[in-house]
Formats: C-alpha cells, structure tokens, sequence
C-alpha cells in the first residue's frame, strides 16, 4: 500500500510550433482516486498524461503532487509511473531485467550497471539483491513470476500488460499514469484486465489518471471521468454524473456511444404540441414552448408504438433495419418529418413487429431527454447548456 | 500426379526458364569456369593448359608479394572498419539529435557516395601533392614539414584508409540514421521515466540494443567493402610506392591483367569469393538467430 497523494493541476497549457495542444486545463485529483481523461483521439488527453510524467514541456500552468510543484522536474524525478499502449517493453531484455530497469537506472551508478565493477563493489552487490527481491515480490504480486526469464516477444498480449505493470508499479509511485493500457488487448481479455486493473489499484491505493476512448471502458472503473474534447475540459463528474447530465452534445454524443438520437426542437414541437390537459410539456425542466435548438435522448429511452393505436402524441417515424444485438435490438428508423435518422431499443423477440418500410410512433422519456443549443451554436460554453440539463 | 499437376509444372518451368538461362549463363558458367581456371597454370593468350591442382592457392600463402598484400589489406581494414562504423554511428546520434540542419548534415556526408569515385579520387590527389597540394600548404603554415602522404611508403596505406574512411562514412551514417528512425518512440519516453533521460543510460538501455541488428549489417558491409578496396590503389597510387598499397583485388587485376596469369587471378578471386560468402553467412545466422530470440 503506497502512501496516495493528491494532484492539483493549475491552468495548464502545452503549445507545440503553432498549435495549441492544451488550452489552460485545471482539475484536482484526490488521493487515491481513479480517474479517467476520456475523448476521442487527437483532443489532448494524451498530451496530459505526458505533461504531466514530464515528456513534453508545458508552456504555462503548474502540476502540484501534494501541494508541491513538479514543474521543471525530469521525468524520472517526478514519482510517476507510466504504463504505454505499446507497453514499450525494453525488447531485448527479460521479463526480470525490465521490471529490475527502473531500480537500475536510478539507483545503481553507470559502474554499478556494468557487469565486472557491479560485481566487485560490495555496495552494488547489495543494491542489486534488493533490487531482486523487490523484483520477485512485485512479480508474484502480479502473477507474472513465472515469465521473468522469457523475453517480451514470446508474451502474450496480456502477460506483456502485466509486465508493464509491474514495471510501473515497482517505482512506488506517487502518480500512476496509464495511456491506453488495454487498447492493444482483445476485447474478452480488456474486460476482465479493466476489473483486475481497478482492483490492484485500490489494492495498493496509488492515485490513477487512466487515458481512454472508451466510454464504457471509462465508466465501468472510474471514480471520476474528466471528458476533454479539442484541448479543454468539457466536463468533470461521477459516472453517473456524466450518464445523467451531460454538459453539452458532445459530450452526450460521446458517452451515449454508439448511437443519440438528436431531433430538432421544432420538428419535436410540432408533433407533440406545447401542452396537454396536464399542463405545459416540459423536457429537461423547460417548457417545450421555449426550447431553441435540439433535443437528445438515448435509445434505451426511446420506445416505439403501432400506428393505428398511439397511446399518446409521438414522432412518426419509418423503419429502416434492425440490428439483432442479443436479447436486446436496436431498430434504425427515419424520422417522416424531416428523415432525421434515430435508433429505438426495442426487445430483439419484436423485430419481426417492424420490418423495413413499416410507419410507427417514437415515443422517448421527457425526463431522460436533454436539451442543447443547435448543432452549429458554440459547444465551448458548457454553462450555457448546463443550465438546460434536466 | 493428374494431367492439371503436370500442365501446371510445365507452365511453371516455362515461366522459369528465362530467368533460370541468365542466371546460368552470367552467373553460374562464369564462376565455374574461374573456379576451373584457379585449378590450371593458364596464361592469357597461350595455346594450351595443364592442370596443376591446387598449387595456384598454396602460392597464394607462398608468394612474398600476395603475402604482402593481403596484408596490406588487413591492415587497411583493421584501419577503415572499427573508424568508419563508430564514427558513422557518432554522427548519425548526433545527426538525428539536430533538428532543422541534420538534413543539411545528411546531404554532405553523403556527397561521396553519389559523386564519381575516380573523379574525387583525383581531387584528393591534387589535395593531398606534395608540392602545390593545399594540405602541405596548410601544414607549412603551421610550421610542419611536408609529407609525402601517397608517395612515402610509411604513410600511403594510412592516406588510403583516411580516404577510404571518408568514402564509407556517409553510407554507414545514412544506414544508422535510418536505424535510429525505427526505433518506437515509446521506448525513449519509458527510458526517461525509469531515470535514463539522456546520455549514456539511454544509449546503453535503448539506442545501442535496439541499433544491433543494423550495426551487424553496416560492420559486415563495412567489411566487405574494405576488403574489397581497389579504385583509390588503383587511381591513386596504382599499388605503390613499392607495393606499400598493393591490395588483394588490385593483386588480382594485376596477376590477371597485366602478367595474364590467370591460375593465380581465378584462384585469389575464388579465394576472396569464399570470404565474402562466408562473412555474409555470418550475418546472415547471427541475424536470423537475433530476430528469433
């Protein structure tokens, strides 16, 4: 169990030649917190990680660990570990000497390394036997013992995990920064690696920033998200948090993978009207009377009804095709307005109830819809449609 | 075998036959007639042959003047190879590690390889005269005598070596730079966070291991083409002074060109074809038996 420390991050800004790669980032981690950087590629989440290990220089801002700054640290003075997507196993030594690398590198002297002079000095023999049992110990720790003398290439995907873990780990680290760490495994094995992941590190209690794409990846074993998008921080939150109230399209877009159903407030208006006898219609606490822009709700939320018996107002829609998705399916349909494309969770034992070209009506949950500004307004100011958040 | 097997080997042996007659014809039939003239006391010219066995290559250890020049050619290798690699990989480390002018860099150790060796060869020769050369002329200015670099039999050999140094840089160089351009990033970034952010602990942890299997093909490039070193000898100082610079192929021009000896030539040109397998044969095994570990 390592002793956790928090992380401040103040008004970071990494700009490459002309290009600005982070633009003025600030959130704080707790000890011992996992937290996920999630975007899709190319928006900075990347470049955060390396910042803050201190592989890329940043231009403004400061990375506290503790309350104390690290800025201007090297990277190996910084107390972090770093796990690649790559795993970047050194590829010619074995399993024992990468994990041993880190240990080696800084606390052996270049004649302490050397084979003949690291024999002969009584202080390298001691360095190195507790270099080896610190090894053994984080090697059973992972379950890796058994590889210490096989080389990288002839590890399997997930044991090469493993050994860049253990890699990682055996630093004590204050940090425990991951980049993709499970992207290159397939996907039966980044299920149960995610869970095993997230139960070492509550284990061993090291705070975590773990860079991901993947939306479900990062709900499933994130204290926090921290969803970036073209450098900024769009939103910071629970799981939940972020499942509930997404602060802007983008990022309900990105969470609601792969599909959101976006439909013109207009189009909505029309077909529902403004009232019913109960009062206003009211999506995401606002009246729809008053929604400019689109409104946006999931497919689980989304049910459809025949044609001939709607219960209750609702889009009319054609079906397009249905995706059989186990015991669940999902029913591509096109709105009759405006052909507005929208997918409808229905059970997989009703897609024979709409084949293709068959009319119906879209209802979707007025609570679980959110509302947002038109597609082309400006997504960089999350407090405007945070306001229109249910 | 059923009729579709046999029209398909006959289509494949026509297909091949091409191919397979050049082959015969410019490889194969040539060196079996040099490794049969190796075998007789043949004269260029002369009428007739007799097989003397194998005393064209006991000569080759006898013969004061192959001795010498294999030699000689030992002695410019041990020069020019251990120079050439380590330098080339010196400068490519730095080469790469200078952003906007390594391309310029690039450019100019290069130049030897794209220019006409004769033509340099006789540049250096006019640098390097004794009287109006403008290496004497700077070495006078600072108060040193003149050397008679290609015509002092103490330093022709080293004067070759410096220009074969010169020669073989630029290729060696390029074939580290391309070396270093494939080395994954990653490793670096995880270099410098288990402490080797630069220096020897990177080079010793990354740079080096990652180099070796195009350190093996430059040295055994490297080797050959030293050993097999003949238009500066033959340009510059044509095997002298007094066969100071004499080398195994220029001997082997010399025995078959100029004394039409071609017993002798045929068995040095078998002798050296060996060699130059065998050195390949080395870095072939070494490099399969690398890729598998």
């Amino acid at each position: 169990m390592v002793q956790a420390k928090d992380l401040e991050i103040e008004g970071l800004v990494c700009r490459y030649a002309t290009t600005m790669a982070l633009h003025g980032l600030d959130f704080r981690v707790a000890a011992g917190e996992f937290v996920s950087i999630l975007g899709p590629s190319g928006c900075g989440k990347s470049t955060l990680l390396r910042a803050i290990a201190g592989l890329v220089p940043t231009t403004e801002g400061s990375i506290r660990v503790e309350g104390k700054s690290i800025d201007g640290l090297r990277p190996s003075e910084r107390a972090v570990a770093f796990v690649f997507q790559s795993y970047a196993l050194y590829p010619h030594m074995t399993c024992r000497a990468n994990l041993a690398a880190p240990l080696v590198m800084t606390e052996l002297s270049a004649f302490g390394r050397s084979a003949v002079f690291g024999r002969l000095s009584p202080r390298a023999r001691r360095v190195q036997a507790s270099i080896g049992e610190r090894v053994a110990a984080t090697a059973k720790q992972l379950e890796i013992d058994g590889l210490l003398d096989r080389r990288p290439a002839a590890l399997s995907g997930g044991q090469r995990q493993r050994v860049a873990l253990g890699r990682a780990l055996i630093r004590e680290p204050d940090l425990f920064l991951l980049d993709e760490p499970l992207a290159n495994l397939d996907a039966a094995l980044r299920n149960r690696t995610r869970s095993d992941l997230r139960a070492l590190q509550r284990r061993i209690g090291a705070t975590t920033l773990f860079v991901t794409h993947d939306q479900a990846e990062a709900m499933a074993i994130s204290d926090r998200i921290i969803v970036m998008f073209d450098g900024r921080i769009r939103q910071i939150g629970t799981p939940d948090e972020l499942y509930r109230a997404p602060a802007d399209l983008d990022v309900a877009r990105f969470l609601s993978q792969p599909h959101l159903n976006v439909v013109p407030a207009e189009i909505v208006r029309r077909a529902l009207g403004e009232r019913t006898r109960a009062g206003d219609i009211r999506i995401g606490g606002r009246p729809l009377s008053a929604i400019e822009g689109v409104v946006a709700f999931r497919p689980e939320h989304a049910t459809m009804a025949r044609l001939d018996e709607p219960a209750l107002p609702g889009l009319r829609v054609r079906v397009d095709h249905a995706e059989h998705g186990g015991s669940e399916a999902n029913l591509f349909v096109r709105l009759v307005a405006d052909d507005t494309p929208c997918v409808v969770r229905i059970a997989s034992r009703a897609i024979a109830d709409w084949p293709s070209g068959r009319e119906g009506v879209l209802h979707f949950e007025l609570d679980a819809t959110h509302v947002f500004p038109g597609e082309h307004a400006d997504m960089g100011e999350p407090g405007l449609s945070g306001r229109a958040v249910a | 075998m059923n009729a579709t097997e046999r029209q398909r080997r006959r289509v494949g042996t026509a297909l091949a036959l091409p191919a397979g007659t050049l082959l015969a014809v410019l490889l194969l039939l040539p060196s079996i007639g040099v490794l049969s003239f190796s075998l007789t006391d043949y004269q260029f010219g002369m009428p007739g042959f007799d097989w003397v066995g194998l005393a064209n290559y006991a000569k080759l250890f006898t013969d004061p003047d192959i001795r010498r020049s294999l030699f000689n050619t030992l002695l410019y290798v041990v020069m020019v190879a251990p120079l050439s690699i380590f330098a080339a990989l010196a400068l490519a480390i730095l080469i790469e590690g200078e952003g906007r002018l390594g391309s310029v860099f690039q450019t100019i150790y290069f130049l030897p390889i794209t220019a006409t060796l004769v033509a340099m060869a006789t540049a250096w020769e006019v640098a390097l005269h004794p009287t109006f050369g403008m290496v004497n002329a700077a070495l006078s200015a600072f108060g040193f005598a003149k050397v008679r670099f290609l015509s002092d039999p103490d330093t022709a050999l080293a004067t070759l070596a410096v220009i074969g140094v010169w020669k073989i840089l630029g290729y060696n160089t390029l074939l580290f730079l391309a070396g270093l351009a494939t080395i994954d990033r990653d490793l670096y970034e995880a270099a410098a966070i288990d402490g080797a952010d630069g220096g020897w602990g990177r080079f010793t942890l990354v740079t080096w291991p990652q180099l070796a299997p195009v350190t093996l093909f430059v040295t055994v490039i490297t080797l050959i083409r030293c050993f097999s070193e003949f238009e500066t000898v033959a340009v510059l100082t044509n095997g002298g002074p007094s066969g100071a610079t004499d080398m195994i192929l220029f001997t082997l021009y010399q025995q078959a060109f100029r004394y039409f000896d071609i017993g002798v030539a045929s068995a040095l040109a078998v002798a050296f074809l060996l060699f130059v397998a065998l050195l390949s044969i080395v870095q072939v095994s070494l490099f399969e038996r690398g890729g598998a570990a």
